[in-house]
Parts: C-alpha cells; structure tokens; sequence
C-alpha cells in the first residue's frame, strides 16, 4: 500500500471501483484483482480514521 | 456943350456933408461878425461882415481907436482879447464916419459882451444837437474806463498852471504816482487852438494808454469857447480811448465836457480822479484780502478747534472702547482657560474611563474565549471529528458491503455463470452472434462453445 495515499483519494478510488462493479465494466480477468484491491483501500482507510480517532483523544487529553 | 463939372472933392465933401448931417450926431448898436483883425499902433482895425444863410449881405471896415481899445480893455479884462477874435459875432456901439481919402467905416465906441455869449450860448446847443443828431453825443460814455488808469495821453499847453498842476498832483501825491504819462503840447487859445488841439487828439487816440486827458487851467467864458467847437467835440466822440476832461472852470460846461467820458472841474481834479480811483481799487484790494484773511483765519480756528474737540473725544472714546475690549478679551481668557481646563478633564476621565472598559472588555473577552469559546470549539471539533470519522466508517462498511455484493465470484459460488463473446459481456455485446464463440465463466472453470442458433 503506497504510504502517501491521503484518505480522499483512497476513498475516490474506492468509488470508481465500486461504480464500475455496478456497470460490469470489470473485465472477468481483473475481477479478482479489482476487489482484492478495493479490500485494500477498505482497510486502508479503515486504519486511517483509527490513527486519526487516536490522535484527536491524545490531543484531547493533552488540552 | 456946357456941362455942370463938380471936382471930386466937391462931390466927397457933398457927400461928407449928407453923411455927416444924417449919422454923425447918433450912435447905433450894430451886430456883425468879426472877419478880419489888424492891430497897428494900439489902434484894431476890424472888418465887418452880415451874412444871411451863407451869403453875405454886407461887409464894412470899423476902427477902435487907441484911446477906445484901453478903456475897453479896462473894463472887459482879457475878454476883451477873447470877443475880438475873429469869427465871432458882435454886439458893438457904432457911429458912422466918412473920410474924404479913407472912405466910408464904422467908428466903435462900445461893445457888449452880453450878445455875444448868447451867441455863444446858442451855438453850444447848435452843436450839441448836431453831435446828438449824428450819433456822437453819447458815444464816449459808452467806453468802459479801466478799473486802474494807469497810462495815461496828456493834452495841454505845458506853459499854463493848470498842466503843471496836473503833473505835480500825479507825482507828488500820497496814493499812487506810477503813472506813464504821454504829453502832447498844444495851444488852447487863438487862431490855431482848434486845429492844433484836433491833431493833438488825433495823435492821442494811436498811443497804447487807458485815457486821455484834457486839460486847460481855467479861463474866461471867451478863453474855453474853443472847446464848444464841434470839430474838436465831434473828435472827442469819436476817440478810441476814454476821454477826461479838466478844462477849468466851475460854472459853465462846454460841449467838450458833455461829450467826454468822464469831466472833472479842474486839471488838479483830473489828476486826483485817477490815483483815487487806483487808490480805491488797491484799497478794494486789500479789503478783499483782508476780509479772505480774516475769513480763513477763523474758518481755520474753528477747523482747528473741532478738530482738537473731535480728537479729545476720540481719544477718551477709544481708550473706553480698549479697556472694554480687554476686560472683555481677559474674561474671554479665562473662560477659555476653564473651558479648556474642564474640555481635558473630561476628556482625561472618558479615556481613562475608555481604557478601563477596553481592558476589561479585552480581558473578559479573554477570558470567555480562553473559558468558554476555546475550549467549546475544540469539543466542537471533536465531536465533529469523530461524527466524521464514525460516517466514514459507516460509508467504508457499506462500500465494503456493497464490493462484497457485488463481487460475481460469490454469485459464481452459488451456480450463477457469466457470458461473454469477445471478452465481452454478453449484456453489452452487439456484435453477430452466429459462429462466435461463446465464453460462459462457472465457479470451477471456463466452458468455450460455439454459437449455431439464437432463439428470442
């Protein structure tokens, strides 16, 4: 997973990953690899808003 | 033939005798005028004339003899020069006389004067209705004589006492001798007075001067007939220049007088008459003067008076008016001073007052945003933080449903298959399907079949 990836656009592929399932514009030989990928920024992002909960409590607490 | 012859001294002597024994014992009173005069070893031989409207009627010599001429003399003083002179008429005594050689005269025993001022009396007014009648009686009284008569053309006869009193009086005189005085002698008496006198005015009238003078010390009534004479009256009226008159005499005026511009009694009058009148106009002069001085000087003093009333009245006025206006100006002053005194103070107290609110408002403000505001906007954010953070959590669990029921490897699993022709999917193709192969994906592998028939 590419480490400067920002949320937003994680989350813009995301999208276009699941607007192309709802068309069938993935080919059947790149199915599998799409949704791995989309697996991927799922947990991606999942780990983003977790680090950014974190931090904002540690912030938090610090004031 | 015998004639009766007479010598001629028979006939003379016979006539003599008819003359004599008809005239000689009377006396008669003849008038006649004197032609002509003789004067031979004290005895005047005269010869007489009658005349009617120009022409002569009769003509006779007459005699006074010597002894006649002394007693008349004695009797009628210089009048007696005067009345014989010819052209005169005459009121004489006379007897008549025949000589046998001399012929037929006139003895003169008597003359009265008398008729002859009548005469004399009524020519003057001949000629003063001639000289009426002609325009020229009144034309020298129409010349103005100068205010100052200053030259002045003498006419006399400077061996009389009458002209040299003139010229004394003009310049031994106490009010004015500068005079410029043209003298022109003549004779005023006898045959030549007329003529001379008529060139004298002639000349008279063509000098630069303001008047000519007349003069002639007196006389009998005789003496100044010469001036009732109508040449030298006509001359006189006629003259350019103002003429005055100083002939002498008192009683009796002659034309000369009547005619002149001005007439004086006398030649000393004359004289007098003119440094007055220069007297009168300096003294009017000097009246003028005076009275303009005198005006000025008080017209002066009361200038100078108002002027020093005025300036008293100004200074007293203005030094009122200066110490108003200081009083004015101090109290103005020191109300300013307190007005101004005041104006700080208040303004001191409201910035005082504007520094106090400001820093308690900046303080409360702090405080407030440091107290409340701050900390607020921090929950703020993380409640909106964590709102975002739980809808994109929610948003990925959907996303991840959603990938999850849309992947066909699942609907695979299930039995469900997928159809393609040309690696397309059989729902997008639009291609023949007849003799193309078709793709159809299962869950455990891939069938290829060839397409030999459609049905719809």
């Amino acid at each position: 997973m590419e480490e400067k990836l920002s949320y937003e656009e994680a989350l813009s592929q995301l999208q276009t990953i699941v607007k192309k399932l709802e068309n069938k514009e993935v080919k059947i030989d790149e199915l599998a690899g799409t949704v791995a990928r989309a697996n991927e920024l799922v947990e991606y992002c999942q780990t983003k808003l977790q680090q950014t909960e974190i931090e904002i409590q540690k912030i938090v607490k610090k004031g | 033939m015998n004639k009766k012859t007479y010598t001629l001294t028979q006939l003379v002597d016979s006539v003599k005798s008819v003359i004599n024994r008809t005239y000689s014992e009377n006396a008669y009173w003849v008038t006649a005028e004197l032609v002509k005069l003789n004067i031979k070893g004290g005895h005047y031989y005269l010869e007489l004339a009658d005349s009617v409207e120009g022409f002569n009627t009769a003509q006779m010599k007459a005699v006074v003899w010597r002894t006649q001429v002394l007693a008349l003399q004695t009797n009628l003083g210089e009048e007696f020069k005067q009345l014989l002179q010819p052209g005169n008429r005459l009121l004489f005594r006379v007897s008549v006389t025949f000589h046998e050689i001399y012929g037929l005269s006139l003895t003169i025993h008597d003359l009265d004067p008398a008729f002859t001022y009548g005469e004399i009396e009524l020519k003057k007014k001949q000629t003063i209705e001639r000289l009426k009648q002609e325009g020229l009686y009144d034309l020298q009284r129409q010349l103005k004589l100068p205010l100052i008569v200053k030259r002045v053309v003498l006419i006399g006869s400077p061996d009389t006492s009458g002209y040299r009193d003139f010229l004394t009086e003009m310049t031994t005189n106490n009010i004015f001798r500068n005079f410029t005085i043209q003298q022109i002698a003549t004779t005023v008496q006898g045959d030549k007075a007329v003529s001379e006198i008529c060139a004298a005015l002639k000349e008279a009238d063509t000098y630069d001067a303001d008047a000519i003078v007349l003069i002639r010390g007196g006389g009998s009534k005789m003496d100044l007939n010469v001036f009732n004479d109508y040449q030298i009256c006509s001359l006189i009226a006629g003259l350019r220049l103002p003429l005055i008159t100083g002939i002498g005499h008192e009683t009796d005026e002659v034309v000369a007088d009547l005619v002149a511009n001005s007439r004086q009694i006398t030649p000393t009058a004359v004289a007098k008459f003119l440094y007055v009148r220069v007297g009168t106009f300096r003294a009017d002069l000097q009246t003028g003067l005076d009275r303009i001085l005198t005006q000025a000087l008080s017209q002066m003093a009361r200038a100078t008076e108002q002027f020093t009333n005025t300036n008293k009245f100004l200074s007293h006025y203005f030094q009122n008016i200066i110490t108003e206006y200081r009083t004015d100006l101090q109290t103005k002053l020191h109300l300013i001073q307190l007005y101004t005194a005041d104006t700080l103070a208040e303004e001191r107290a409201l910035l005082e007052l504007a520094l106090n609110r400001g820093g308690t408002a900046s303080v409360n403000h702090l405080r407030v945003l440091r107290e409340i505001e701050l900390p607020g906007t921090l929950d703020r954010i993380l409640v909106n933080a964590q709102n975002l953070i739980d809808i994109s959590r929610l948003e990925m669990t959907g996303m991840r449903d959603k990938i999850e029921l849309l992947n066909p490897l699942k609907l695979l699993k299930v039995g469900y298959t997928m159809c393609s022709i040309d690696h397309i999917d059989l729902a997008h193709y639009s291609g023949a399907y007849i003799g193309k192969e078709l793709q159809t994906l299962t869950d455990q592998f891939t069938i290829y079949s060839t397409i030999t028939k459609i049905q719809k």
